[in-house]
């Protein structure tokens, strides 16, 4: 009996998870079609696949051995000519709506085309590439610090939740105003000091020029890289982070069920464990993936300040020599990458939660 | 303890506000930021701002490029300031004009002295002269001396035929006067320079060993001469010349890498940064406000399509979509705020503001004048709204700064509006020239920290203004 | 009359400091309770009834001023002990208690069955297993269904929440059970069902109850002695016949009075004013502006507790 219904139990989870992948699916299909429809509307798209399709065309003709002896006008015109047919089948001469589908689809299957000027380091000029090589760095520096300004507002937003009221409290509540200023401007400020003036710490960069090859001091160069960008974002989200973690702990811990377990002699540290964190863990979690969505948009500007090779810095040097299969390529990254959170997220909270568990029954 | 409860009044709110320390200071920065903007907006008219920032005409000509604010020199170093001495002036201090006609022609030999005194211990940034010259056919023949205090002779730096009525002699980078200089040194130091100094070192270095590199030289204190003995042709021929000793130090601010003086950005950033932060906020805010009022009262199917976009957006990558449709399509600053404002619409405010409608739909006094007959505008607007509205009015004033922040970023990467001095403007450039590299701190430091009491001012005051309105806040 | 004391307090005073002044929640309450006899506490909201329990159990807030006074169970005055000790020794082993708002009391994230069975694992240090099926065991004992012991709370309704919480209150077995306002959020029948529940597990298991309530008339079911609070003080205290037949104190007179019986035309009474501040109590006799036998020194000096024999005592100048 118990079996089947836990089997039961995990079917109906399954089916929930596959819901949720569709229809948020779909609006990463959204995403992707507003995408295509604002990059042309100035014909950038078209220019680029056209541009695509031409160029292939041509290379593959004049690879072609049977055309060796072709004058370049004939090669030209055969290379028209050729074009002008696929243009014509693939459809790409058809009103913008039917375009803009097959746009789509190139867009959802991470057929982002080529890069009009950018590489990437291994050489490769297709965006998808560029694009990929770029995202581990990106998801480390800001998961990352995702995770630790995580840890650091649960423990300290605990910690301050017991002793509400205190100087300490009073002194966070003070001062979480500053976590309006964005991490990547305390990371302008930071640099002003630790690298510019004291000259401790790098001013950007993933390596040092030249790197150490040994993995240990190559690790080692890394993590100093990453100390002053991961420091702006703890700062910019430190005061008021810890604040709201505080808050939202008192609020839970003032629950009538708290007060039940203290008076049935549960010890402090599990009352905080099953009774606090517990009950809180959902929107906790709500929160984490929040900030991690953030966490990507930020990355962008970030990346710029402090010269981090990854997908925000591909951003900026996208815009400044104007690469646009590049641009749109990682509009459509992100917007995956937020379903993907956006997914997880549903995913545990549904773990979490018995409340919501227990739909599946 | 209802005694806050409704009672949103403008006088008790500002009152409870001066009872936070936070309140006062988001007041106080608020209000310098309101003078400032008055201020910036009553000297220098938008128009003239426009074109001072885009420093056509050689507006800027006379300021010295990269110079750090004036108020500097408290701090120590006596970096010197810009010296403009101009022979057309008339009695001007320091000039000595000497014409003499050669009889029996319509040739006048003129010998013009420029003498000035050079207290400072560093070294000039730049050295010009622009002319004003009246001439017919034959251009003047210039002979340009150099005398060091304390020296008695003067060294030649050139001989020069005057190009154009308005000719501008940039010394600094003359060739020929660098070649000069670095023979005169060569001279004092019995040998070649391990570093040839620039010519505005060279003119103004110490004579003796420490001119053998940049790093040694030191300014030699004194007064100093120059002299231009011309000859000039034709009835009415004239020469004036101004000469301009580039200092280190300008204005309140400072200067860019353009010669443009940093006042105006940093003065009209303010009012731009507030337009557009506080346009931003409310548009997004009452919108907002609207779509959950319709979603939360309304209902079905209405309801569940608001909701629905909410969704999307919240999946949309805000950013990247913007720097797209910035990229592409590179907008002036306004357009930039609607595109904004249509992305953030259908945001998180909407789900919260609908939560709240929904609780307030069920209150008694709702079905009550349902009951009596109340149109669904009335109850709107006169139950619902003005309940959902305090609420909202801490995150609308908190979220300003977001959106300032936002359009810095967007200038930071290169995406702003090239014709409006913002603070983010300023940022990018400073970055771009490599501002931080060159130890010019003050370019960064000075938006920086406007955009800072910017934040502060709005975030401060937002949170006071959270305490209030939410009374529950202050006991938990 | 040979008692068998449970519990004793003895001037218990629990004061707690908030900005507008001290509330003088508890304010030198004394009473005894007997092994196996139920004592309700009964008086208006606001009166410091839950203050009282929370005193008694020892759940102090944090804005705590004064907390004095002796609780003596099992001859030892349990304010002697330390908080650790306190919890070891007498949390939920020698008196438990059922919160108001029992909807509330349940932690949602965990297992009904684990909730109850928790006092047995942190007290006696058992096995889950062997808790669990104790939990089992008292589930029966309350008419539970088995099967909660998997659910989660949100899945039960009112009344059997509230059973679930009178059962993880009785699975140590304690002594003394507080009961603050049990049935007050539910509706008759449920109520009835609860007070019927609490009769048989008194008579069954020996119990002693406190039971905390403002409704007088439910008070008597169960009630074999009765106190009286107002504005933190004990105003009467005396054996649940006597005082129904015969409340000395005029408050005690009045909320008898203001219960309706049934089928009868009442002329309900009905208590004008309200319940005082517990920052700023009326000088002398705390009832006084709304007593309608006040005296010239009721205005002047609190009263003293007056003994009218076999166990009935009262706070009135009228006794003297």
């Amino acid at each position: 009996m118990v079996s089947s219904e836990s089997d039961l139990a995990v079917k109906g989870f399954i089916k929930f998870i596959i819901k949720r992948a569709i229809s948020i699916y779909i609006i990463v299909i959204i995403a992707a079609y507003l995408t295509v429809v604002i990059a042309n509307m100035g014909g950038y798209l078209d220019n680029i696949i056209k541009g695509e399709l031409y160029v292939s065309i041509s290379m593959e003709i004049r690879n072609n051995p049977v055309y060796d002896g072709y004058s370049p006008e004939e090669i030209d015109k055969l290379v028209e000519e050729r074009f002008q047919l696929e243009v014509k089948r693939l459809g790409y001469d058809t009103p913008f709506v039917i375009r803009s589908i097959v746009y789509l689809k190139n867009a959802l299957t991470l057929d982002l085309g080529r890069a009009q000027f950018l590489s990437s380091d291994s050489g490769s000029r297709y965006v998808r590439n560029i694009i990929l090589e770029r995202l581990p760095q990106t998801v480390m520096l800001f998961t990352t610090a995702t995770l630790i300004n995580f840890v650091i507002n649960i423990g300290i937003g605990l910690y301050l939740s017991r002793h509400y009221g205190s100087k300490l409290d009073k002194l966070f509540i003070a001062l979480s105003p500053t976590s309006v200023i964005p991490g990547w401007f305390y990371g302008i400020f930071l640099i002003i000091i630790f690298a510019s003036y004291l000259h401790v710490l790098p001013y950007g960069g993933i390596l040092s020029v030249p790197a150490p090859t040994e993995p240990i001091p190559r690790f080692l160069d890394m993590l100093r890289h990453m100390v002053l960008p991961l420091s702006s974002w703890i700062i910019s989200n430190f005061f008021l982070g810890c604040y709201q973690n505080r808050t939202f702990f008192l609020i839970f811990s003032t629950e009538d069920y708290v007060e039940v377990a203290r008076a049935k002699g549960v010890p402090p540290r599990q009352i905080e464990r099953n009774y606090i964190l517990r009950p809180a863990l959902p929107p906790i979690i709500t929160m984490l993936a929040l900030s991690l969505i953030n966490s990507w948009g930020g990355a962008i500007i970030t990346e710029s300040v402090f010269n981090w090779k990854g997908l925000g810095l591909l951003t900026r040097s996208a815009i400044s020599i104007f690469d646009s299969p590049v641009l749109i390529g990682i509009t459509i990254i992100y917007a995956y990458l937020l379903a993907l959170t956006v997914l997880i997220l549903d995913i545990l909270y549904s773990i979490i939660d018995p409340r919501i568990k227990a739909k599946f029954d | 303890m209802g005694s806050s409860g409704g009672d949103y009044g403008l006088k008790g709110t500002l009152r409870e506000l001066f009872s936070y320390k936070s309140g006062i200071f988001g007041l106080v920065f608020l209000l310098l930021l309101i003078f400032i903007s008055i201020y910036a907006v009553f000297t220098i008219p938008y128009s003239e701002a426009i074109a001072l920032w885009r420093g056509q005409e050689g507006v800027y000509l006379e300021n010295p490029r990269n110079a750090q604010p004036s108020w500097i020199t408290y701090f120590g170093n006596n970096l010197p300031k810009t010296i403009k001495i101009d022979s057309s002036v008339e009695n001007a201090e320091g000039i000595t004009k000497i014409v003499t006609q050669v009889p029996g022609s319509d040739i006048k030999l003129m010998k013009i002295k420029y003498s000035f005194e050079y207290d400072y211990d560093a070294f000039p940034s730049e050295f010009n002269i622009f002319f004003s010259a009246e001439f017919n056919e034959s251009a003047p023949l210039l002979k340009i001396y150099w005398k060091k205090p304390g020296n008695t002779t003067q060294i030649k730096l050139l001989d020069y035929i005057l190009k154009s009525k308005n000719d501008k002699l940039y010394l600094s980078r003359n060739q020929k006067v660098s070649e000069k200089l670095l023979q005169h040194t060569i001279d004092v130091l019995g040998t070649h320079p391990a570093i040839i100094l620039p010519v505005e070192m060279s003119l103004f270095a110490v004579e003796d060993e420490t001119m053998n590199s940049t790093t040694t030289a030191e300014p030699l204190k004194g007064i100093y001469e120059m002299t231009i003995e011309g000859t000039v042709f034709g009835e009415g021929s004239d020469v004036d010349g101004r000469l301009i000793v580039y200092g280190k130090i300008h204005g309140l601010a400072g200067t860019d890498h353009l010669r443009r003086d940093l006042t105006v950005a940093i003065l009209w950033g303010t009012p731009i940064a507030l337009a557009f932060g506080l346009t931003a906020s409310l548009t997004i805010s009452l919108l907002q406000l609207v779509l959950a009022t319709v979603s939360g009262y309304y209902g079905g199917r209405v309801d569940s399509l608001i909701q629905r976009f909410t969704e999307i957006y919240m999946i949309l990558p805000f950013l990247p979509i913007l720097i797209m449709i910035a990229a592409f399509y590179k907008f002036n600053i306004w357009i930039l705020l609607i595109v904004i404002i249509i992305l953030s619409v259908f945001g998180g405010g909407v789900k919260s503001s609908r939560a709240l409608v929904m609780q307030i739909k069920e209150y008694q006094y709702i079905e009550a004048a349902k009951a009596y007959g109340a149109s669904s505008k009335r109850i709107i607007f006169l139950y619902i709204i003005p309940k959902i509205l305090p609420p909202i009015v801490p995150g609308l004033i908190g979220s300003v700064p977001g959106y300032v922040f936002l359009e810095a970023a967007l200038a930071f990467l290169g995406l702003g509006d090239p014709k409006l001095p913002t603070w983010g403007k300023v940022i990018n450039d400073s970055f771009s020239e490599g501002a931080l590299y060159k130890g010019l701190h003050y370019w960064v430091l000075e938006p920086a920290l406007m955009l800072v009491l910017t934040a502060f001012a709005f975030s401060f005051l937002g949170f006071a203004l959270d305490k209030i309105v939410n009374p529950k806040l202050k006991e938990v | 009359m040979m008692t068998d004391n449970i519990l004793r307090v003895e001037s218990l005073n629990l004061f707690y400091a908030t900005r507008k002044g001290t509330v003088r929640a508890v304010d030198d309450v004394s009473f005894d309770l007997s092994r196996g006899r139920t004592i309700a506490l009964v008086g208006e909201s606001g009166c410091g009834k839950s203050s009282l329990a929370k005193a008694i159990i020892r759940l102090l807030p944090r804005n705590i001023d004064t907390y004095n006074g002796k609780i003596i169970m099992e001859e030892q005055d349990t304010m002697e002990l330390n908080e650790r000790s306190y919890r070891e020794a007498v949390r939920w082993k020698k008196i438990s208690m059922v919160f108001q708002g029992a909807l509330n009391s349940l932690n949602p994230v965990l297992q009904v069955g684990y909730q109850v069975a928790e006092p047995l694992i942190i007290h006696e240090k058992m096995e889950k297993k062997e808790a669990l099926g104790k939990a089992l065991d008292i589930l029966k004992l309350l008419r539970i269904p088995l099967s909660f012991i998997e659910r989660y709370p949100f899945e039960l309704s009112g009344g059997m929440k509230q059973r679930t919480v009178i059962a993880m209150a009785l699975i140590s077995n304690p002594q003394i059970v507080i009961l603050d306002e049990p049935t007050s959020a539910l509706d008759v029948i449920t109520q009835a069902n609860i007070l019927n529940l609490l009769k048989r597990l008194k008579s069954e298991m020996n119990l002693s109850f406190i039971y905390i309530t403002h409704d007088i008339a439910v008070s008597s079911e169960l009630a074999d002695s009765v106190a009286v609070m107002y504005a933190g003080e004990i105003a009467e205290i005396a054996d649940a016949n006597e005082f129904y037949e015969k409340p000395a104190h005029p408050y005690s007179q009045l909320l008898m009075a203001s219960v309706p019986t049934l089928r009868t035309d009442k002329d309900l009474a009905f208590i004008p004013g309200a319940p005082p501040s517990l920052i700023d109590p009326p000088k002398g006799c705390r009832f006084h502006p709304r007593c309608p036998h006040a005296m010239d020194i009721c205005m002047k000096e609190s009263p003293i507790r007056i003994d009218l024999g076999q166990g009935h005592y009262v706070r009135c100048w009228l006794f003297e």
